[in-house]
C-alpha cells in the first residue's frame, strides 16, 4: 500500500484495487473520465511496483483510443502530475553560469544514428555546460548506446541527483518513461512531449540560464517558442487547444499517432 | 529560458537534417522568430542523404561512436556522414549556447572538441563522477 501527497486532495491510499475503478471508467465510460480521474490514475502508474504491466498497457492503450489524451484538460492534468514527481538534480553555479540540452521527441521511424546525444557530447568538449535529458529512454536506445561504449552506468535517481562538476556533461533519465515503456505500450508522442515539456519545466523553469536545442519530428514543437516564453501550464493548455482546433493538424496529428502508438 | 531553438528536418526527422533543408524556430531572449531555414551548407558541411547516417543496435551504435569520437582526426571515410551529421546538431547547441557566433564557428568548434579528444574526455568525466557518487551511496546504505 502506497500513499501520496496532492496539495488539492488529502493522502489517499494506492493500490491495484484503488486503479480498477479508474481504469473500468476510462474503459466502458470515458466521456466521464475527468482531469481528476487522470491525475489519479498517473499518480498510481508513477508509483514504483504497484501496478501490473498490462495494467499500465491497458490503460495507456484505452486513452488513446478514447482520445482522452488529446482532451487539454487531460494534458494539463498530467503535466500537473509530472511536474509534482519530477526530480530536481542538483547544479553547481547555475546562477553563475548557464547549462544547455539537446532534446528530440523522437519516433520519426528513420532509425537514424543517434545524434543528439553524440551531439550534446562534442558541445560539451567544446566547453558548453550540457545535461542532456534522455528523452529517448522509451522509443530508442541511446543511453544504451553510451552504455555499450563506455561501460557509463546510469543510475537513474542518482543521475538525477548527480552533482554537476566543472565543464561537462551529464545525463538524465525521466524515470518515468521507464516505467510506461514496461507496459510494452508505446505513449503518445502528445503524452512524451508532455512528459518532456513537464520534465524540462521542473529542471529549467525557475533558471534563468538555460539555453536549449529542441528536435521535433512535426509542427507540433513549433508552438513551443511561445510557451518558453509564458511558461505555465495554462499556456499548455492554450496550445493544445490550437492545435486540436486546427484541423490539417488534427488529421495530421491522427496520422502520428496511428503510425506511433503501438510501435511496441 | 533565455534561447531555445526548435528544428524539424523537412523529411520529419527530430535533428538538423544532413540531407537538406531544416525548418527552424529560435526564442531569444524573449523574441521569437519563426520558420526559417536552414541547410547543411549554412554549416559548411555537405548534404549526405539519410540513409547513410543509420543507427544500428546498441553495440553497432556504439562503435560507430567509438570510432568518431577516438579517431583522433582520421574519421574512415565510410563514417564522414555520420561525423558532418553530428558536427551540425552540435554546431547548433553551441549557437544556442552563445559560445559560437554562427553555425560555421559551431562546427569548427564542435569538430576540435571530437579530434582532440575533449568530447571523449568529457564523458569519461561523467563516467568517474557517476562511478564515484554510486560508490557513496552504495558505502552509505552498507553503513
Amino acid at each position: 500500500m502506497f500513499k501520496y501527497l496532492d496539495s488539492a486532495m488529502a493522502p489517499k491510499e494506492l493500490s491495484m484495487q484503488t486503479f480498477r475503478p479508474l481504469l473500468a471508467r476510462l474503459v466502458q465510460t470515458p466521456e466521464y473520465f475527468s482531469a481528476n480521474d487522470l491525475k489519479e490514475a498517473l499518480n498510481h502508474l508513477f508509483t514504483p511496483d504497484l501496478l501490473d504491466p498490462t495494467q499500465i498497457g491497458a490503460f495507456l492503450v484505452a486513452l488513446h483510443i478514447h482520445r482522452v489524451e488529446r482532451r487539454p484538460e487531460s494534458l494539463s492534468a498530467a503535466a500537473a502530475v509530472l511536474r509534482e514527481r519530477a526530480l530536481k538534480p542538483a547544479i553547481e553555479d547555475l546562477d553563475k553560469d548557464f547549462t544547455v540540452d539537446i532534446v528530440g521527441t523522437g519516433g520519426d521511424g528513420f532509425n537514424l544514428f543517434n545524434v543528439s546525444t553524440a551531439a550534446g557530447i562534442a558541445a560539451a568538449g567544446a566547453g558548453a555546460r550540457v545535461i542532456k535529458v534522455c528523452c529517448h529512454a522509451v522509443i530508442s536506445i541511446p543511453c544504451a548506446d553510451i552504455k555499450h561504449s563506455m561501460g557509463v552506468e546510469l543510475h537513474r535517481r542518482l543521475q538525477a541527483q548527480l552533482i554537476f562538476l566543472s565543464r561537462s556533461i551529464a545525463f538524465l533519465l525521466p524515470h518515468h518513461l521507464e516505467r510506461l515503456s514496461r507496459s510494452g505500450v508505446f505513449p503518445s508522442p502528445l503524452f512524451l512531449h508532455l512528459i518532456i515539456t513537464a520534465h524540462w519545466q521542473r529542471l529549467h523553469h525557475t533558471e534563468k540560464h538555460c539555453r536549449a536545442a529542441l528536435c521535433s519530428t512535426s509542427w507540433v514543437l513549433s508552438l513551443i517558442p511561445q510557451a518558453l516564453v509564458e511558461w505555465s501550464l495554462e499556456s499548455l493548455k492554450k496550445s493544445s487547444a490550437i492545435l486540436l482546433r486546427n484541423r490539417f493538424m488534427r488529421v495530421a496529428w491522427n496520422a502520428l499517432l496511428s503510425s506511433a502508438v503501438m510501435r511496441r | 529560458m533565455e534561447r531555445a531553438l526548435v528544428v524539424c528536418g523537412y523529411e520529419k526527422i527530430d535533428e538538423i537534417s544532413c540531407a537538406g533543408p531544416t525548418w527552424i524556430w529560435e526564442l531569444n531572449h524573449g523574441r521569437v522568430t519563426e520558420g526559417t531555414i536552414i541547410t547543411p551548407e549554412d554549416f559548411g558541411l555537405s548534404r549526405h542523404s539519410l540513409n547513410r547516417v543509420m543507427g544500428g543496435s546498441p553495440e553497432e551504435n556504439a562503435e560507430t561512436f567509438k570510432r568518431i569520437f577516438c579517431s583522433g582526426g582520421n574519421v574512415p571515410k565510410d563514417l564522414i556522414p555520420v561525423l558532418e551529421f553530428v558536427l551540425m546538431n552540435a554546431s547548433a547547441l553551441l549557437v544556442v549556447a552563445g559560445i559560437a557566433e554562427d553555425y560555421k564557428e559551431g562546427t569548427k568548434l564542435a569538430r576540435e572538441s571530437i579530434f582532440s579528444g575533449k568530447a571523449w574526455k568529457a564523458l569519461e568525466t561523467f563516467k568517474d563522477e557517476g562511478a564515484r557518487f554510486a560508490s557513496k551511496v552504495i558505502l552509505f546504505r552498507i553503513s
